[in-house]
């Protein structure tokens, strides 16, 4: 059964090792503060996985092309990681490059999630011209 | 979960910590320095390969 305290135990151990390693020497714990970061997320990743799994046997089932399913995917994925770098970034001080990965990330997301909001207004207009027809 | 990367770089932090420290009582500021990057490389390899390995997974997970 999958329990959150690991994962909270292991951040306030690397929170406190930060504490005393951040006024001694910033540039490392910038560093420890990453790793520590890294592998929380990796920790997680196995239960996201049975997530993606779940969501794509539901998407066969229910008739979904699963090309809808890959950009939502990917636009999770770099939701994911752009939330890492930021979030990285602004650890370190870096507000300003923390909000540029984050300007990036929306920008790529935007990229993924136009096709699929052409292909929903397709759907919609076909079925008002059936409509109206 | 394993913690035992944080204590590896912890440890060596306090090391180049504890290092510099000395060399500079010892009026050696340039050695000093010199510690100060090796461990900063050592802990940059390790926060690199892990933080690689998130990405690696994260590419395969969400196929892109």
């Amino acid at each position: 059964m999958p329990s959150i305290v690991p994962i909270v135990g292991f951040a306030l151990v690397a929170t406190i090792v930060l504490a005393l390693l951040r006024p001694l020497r910033p540039e490392l714990a910038v560093l420890l503060g990453l790793v520590a970061g890294a592998l929380i997320l990796l920790a997680v990743i196995p239960r996201i996985a049975q997530i993606v799994g779940l969501l794509e046997s539901m998407a066969s089932k229910g008739g979904v092309s699963a090309d809808y399913l890959a950009a939502l995917l990917k636009i999770v994925g770099i939701a994911y990681l752009t939330e890492f770098g930021a979030q990285a970034a602004r650890d370190a001080g870096e507000g300003a490059l923390g909000s540029k990965v984050e300007l990036a990330g929306k920008i790529l997301i935007l990229v993924i999630a136009i096709p699929l909001v052409v292909a929903v207004l397709d759907l919609i207009l076909r079925l008002v011209g059936q409509g109206a027809g | 979960m394993n913690v035992s990367i944080i204590w590896q770089i912890a440890g060596i932090a306090i090391l180049v910590i504890v290092v510099h420290a000395v060399l500079k009582s010892a009026g050696r500021d340039e050695f000093a320095w010199l510690t100060v990057l090796a461990g900063l490389s050592v802990v940059l390899y390790l926060a690199v390969r892990t933080v690689s390995d998130l990405f690696q997974t994260v590419r395969t997970l969400f196929q892109f």
